[in-house]
């Protein structure tokens, strides 16, 4: 589309009245193409809009901007230079074949955002958006923080790191501070911390709105710990000013109208410590905004879909392999970031492709590599490894069960199951386990959930004859075993792929959601089946079960309890 | 359930179910016996100008549902049941005129005693060489306007509100049982539930004074009955007797009143109460009888060992009900061994 053809596109569209090409310094600064500016009324008002658009469009939206803002009271969501935020570009869906519609409809949304700001229906918009006013200030630095957010003044303790040519800030407690070490791998010597202050605000606080290219001057930052901080906030500044040495960063802490927080700070070069601004009128100090980058995981961990409903709990995964390795992952990403993991063996080449450690950790043991790898990956994981046999693990009294909310075996080996059902049954009844395996082949793959009711559980599963998995999908009778072996008995391994794995272990971590939020109640068993052509081709049988519905499968799983089953039958024996 | 107490279960049917066709003799000398009323009454047209009345034969009870069942220990005898569907009104003779043709018919064999019964006429075999066994002859009239057809009841020394034509439907109950369930392995653990039952109350009850009938459990199996057949987990076959008889007892005990009393009506007409004739206590009795059924099938279900189970169902059914050797169940016992197919 050329300039000319947009023109008579928004001359058709009739959104805008006395047309003209427009010539803004910002289209240039926003990789803008052209624009039109023209007169629309807004609530009886007159407002200068100009409509600009990319070479991309359409598909890109559309670019607004107001060009008599000043004649207005301040409105949220436009930037100094008029342009009107309106929309998110991954919030929308245009239909390119549709440019005059688009123009249209964004039109839409642009005069709502005007509207909404003329009757300050979105006022609070200035206070959910704070930390984006803050970073539009002159020569802002950048502050990572990992601070607990409190109602009272508290000491931070901060760091400068080279590398960046950053701060870092934490509260003043040894994990906030360690996390350090995790999240910036800091090879040098250990960092000299000094102190800090974190100062909230009262929530309401109609704070100053910085504005784009400015200076802070000492008086505002003044101003607003005398009009923003409660009275029992600012004894605390003065006691904390008096007993402490601080230094130069303060960060606030303003309550958004939606729930959230805004952090932003300030760091005060040339200070007195005899004499701090906060305290004094001395005016001789250097201002640098900081921009906060949190990295606390009461920040980071609310992204992950379940919030921090499961910050505190804590998991113990029992096999380190495919499944294993994989549901540790996802339990990190779900806030349940304390998590115990147990296996013998080390990763081997031929388990790259499926494990979610890879080939950097080849021969390490894969409860370390782990370990190693979340903790990495993930800066407020707490992952312990316990490298040796779950056996030797429970008799040397290496894990307290009882600490644990939850239990998860993915050992894929049923004999061991077995001894672990029943030590569990005894050690900690009630406390839910789940056991996680795969068929072979991509046939599909289960969870059970076991322990939380005194009858159905892993032992039922082999009670019978054949002992044989009766939620297998795979017949008890086959012609040949599933263990396949390229170079002899040290490889023998039993066939399936990492999608596989990665099904089963998204099956499981859901589970266990659901029984923390408390959606799963019952001892109970769910599969997931997959594809069975490459199973039957190589001359293996299906079970039953394969074949029921899905509605089959939902309403029998709680029906693979076994009255005759010698652990949780009526008639179970001591283990 | 393990297959070693199930094969038990079909092992203690196939000795104890009853298959008249088996007996080629038994077969033979109720058709001879059916011949000798043909004969008599061809007879009574001929000789004596009565008019020949054709009757058309088919098998009841038991015998015709599949239900039927040795007695125990050789001690009593088989119990075969004909009835004899005369093409006569109840207006053109009385019940006790029909029955009279059917016991002057048979009557004439020093080798067998013919009796009357309230609603049969009965004829025993005590012949050498041949089980022990009776034919009860039930007379029907089955050509009335109405359509209906009726059995002659009463004995010639009956009071006479006792001898009548009573209004009857021969064949459903038969039909219904054969038809009850369409599956046929559903349909095998039903009759021999059926029989299990019978043999159980057969052990449990000495004299016949507070047994129950077989037709009362026929009856109640018809009603209350529940298969277990499928396994309820993988939904694959697994044919579970014990399991059904489990369910079967507690349905049973669910049918007593607050009075202790089980009532159950037949499921064809005349619908009586097949439990009337036994007295209160004798309904508590059987009630407690039934409540150690009911432990004896949970305990033997959660037992873990298939001999014991099987000794613990043997005190319930009978010697009939046999318990392998502990050898046995060791050595078709389970796996302790085994290929996996799990993996993690």
């Amino acid at each position: 589309m050329d300039k000319g053809e947009f023109k008579k596109l928004i001359e058709d569209t009739g959104i805008l009245l006395e047309n003209t090409e427009a010539n803004l310094p910002a289209l240039t600064k926003r990789g803008l193409a052209f624009g039109i500016s023209g007169i629309a009324k807004v609530e009886g008002k007159k407002m200068n809009i100009t409509v600009a658009v990319s070479k991309k469009f359409p598909n890109e939206h559309p670019t607004f901007f107001l060009l008599n803002q000043k004649n207005f009271d301040p409105i949220p969501h436009i930037e100094d230079d008029g342009f009107i935020c309106y929309t998110h570009d991954d919030t929308l869906v245009l239909d390119i074949d549709n440019p005059a519609g688009i123009i249209q409809d964004c039109f839409v949304f642009a005069v709502q955002t005007l509207r909404d700001g003329l009757n300050k229906r979105n006022y609070d918009d200035f206070y959910n958006e704070y930390e984006a006013y803050w970073r539009r200030l002159k020569n802002t630095a950048t502050l990572f923080t990992n601070i607990i957010i409190g109602s009272e003044v508290e000491v931070l303790k901060c760091t400068r790191f080279k590398a960046k040519d950053s701060l870092f800030v934490a509260s003043d407690q040894t994990d906030r501070i360690d996390s350090y070490q995790r999240f910036f791998t800091a090879k040098d010597n250990a960092p000299q911390f000094f102190n800090g202050l974190f100062i909230p605000l009262i929530r309401g606080s109609r704070v100053f709105i910085p504005k784009r290219d400015t200076e802070l001057s000492i008086q505002q930052i003044q101003r607003l710990v005398q009009d923003s901080v409660s009275e029992e906030n600012k004894k605390r500044i003065e006691r904390a000013l008096i007993k402490t040495k601080l230094e130069e960063l303060i960060v606030f802490c303003l309550p958004q109208p939606n729930g959230f927080h805004s952090l932003f700070g300030v760091r005060l070069k040339g200070i007195y410590h005899s004499k701090h601004p906060l305290l004094s009128a001395d005016t001789k100090v250097t201002i640098i905004p900081l921009t906060v980058v949190r990295l606390d995981p009461e920040y980071m961990l609310a992204r992950g879909g379940t919030g921090l409903k499961f910050f505190g709990k804590k998991a113990l995964v029992i096999g380190g392999g495919s499944v294993g390795s994989l549901i540790c992952e996802e339990l990190i990403k779900a806030a349940v970031i304390n998590v115990d993991v147990v296996d013998k063996e080390t990763l081997q080449p031929e388990n790259c492709y499926r494990h979610s450690c890879g080939f950097m950790y080849l021969e390490k043991n894969k409860a370390v590599a782990i370990k190693t790898k979340l903790e990495g990956y993930y800066p407020h994981a707490k992952v312990s490894a316990i490298g040796m046999p779950i056996e030797d693990a429970l008799e040397k009294k290496k894990l307290n069960l009882k600490k644990y909310d939850i239990i998860i075996v993915a050992t894929g080996n049923a004999t061991i199951n077995q001894y672990l059902n029943k030590v569990f049954r005894q050690e900690v009844p009630g406390k839910p386990v789940l056991y996680s395996w795969l068929d072979p082949l991509g046939i599909g793959g289960h969870c059970l959930i076991t322990n939380m009711a005194a009858v159905g559980c892993y032992q039922c599963l082999y009670t019978n004859d054949d002992l044989h998995n009766s939620a297998s999908f795979a017949d008890k009778s086959q012609p040949k075993s599933f263990s396949k072996n390229i170079t002899g008995c040290g490889t023998v391994y039993v066939p399936y792929g990492s999608l596989d794995a990665l099904d089963t272990s998204i099956l499981t971590v859901r589970k266990l959601l659901d029984i923390f939020l408390e959606r799963e109640q019952e001892n109970s068993i769910f599969s997931w089946r997959g594809n069975c052509d490459q199973f039957t081709s190589e001359g293996y049988k299906l079970s039953h079960r394969f074949f029921l519905t899905e509605e089959q499968l939902s309403q029998s799983r709680t029906n693979f309890y076994k009255v005759n089953c010698k652990v949780c039958g009526s008639k179970r024996k001591n283990i | 359930m393990g297959t070693v107490v199930q094969n038990q279960f079909i092992k203690f049917h196939d000795n104890i179910r009853l298959n008249v066709n088996d007996n080629k003799d038994v077969i033979a000398k109720r058709n001879m016996l059916i011949e000798e009323i043909r004969v008599y009454i061809k007879k009574m047209y001929e000789e004596k100008g009565i008019k020949l009345i054709r009757f058309e034969v088919f098998n009841q009870g038991s015998y015709s549902m599949g239900t039927g069942i040795k007695p125990i220990n050789d001690e009593g005898d088989y119990d075969i049941d004909c009835g004899l569907l005369f093409e006569i009104s109840i207006k053109d003779y009385t019940s006790i005129q029909v029955k009279q043709f059917v016991y002057d018919a048979l009557n004439s064999n020093q080798f067998r005693t013919v009796e009357w019964k309230k609603a049969c006429i009965r004829v025993q075999y005590t012949e050498q060489g041949l089980p022990k066994f009776h034919i009860d002859f039930a007379c029907y009239s089955n050509a009335n306007d109405n359509g209906k057809t009726y059995l002659a009841k009463g004995t010639p020394t009956s009071a006479s509100e006792n001898r009548k034509w009573e209004e009857t439907e021969p064949k459903k109950l038969r039909d219904l049982i054969n038809n009850k369930l369409a599956d046929d392995e559903e349909c095998s653990q039903f009759k021999r539930e059926i029989r299990d039952m019978k043999r159980w109350k057969d052990n449990q009850f000495n004299s016949v004074n507070g047994k129950p009938t077989g037709i009362a459990f026929t009856a109640l199996a018809y009603n209350g009955f529940k298969s277990s057949t499928k396994d309820p987990f993988t939904w694959g076959q697994d044919i579970n007797d014990l399991k059904a008889t489990k369910d079967f007892v507690n349905y049973i005990l669910g049918q007593f009143g607050w009075d202790d009393r089980i009532r159950v009506s037949l499921p064809v007409l005349p619908g009586n109460d097949l439990f009337k004739k036994m007295t209160d206590q004798q309904c508590k009795n059987l009630k407690e009888k039934l409540e150690k059924l009911r432990d004896a099938l949970v305990e033997a279900e959660q037992e873990t060992d298939p001999h014991e189970a099987c000794k613990i169902l043997r005190k319930q059914f009978g010697d009939d009900f046999t318990v392998p050797a502990k050898e046995d169940t060791g050595q078709s016992r389970k796996k302790a061994v085994a290929g996996t197919s799990e993996s993690a």
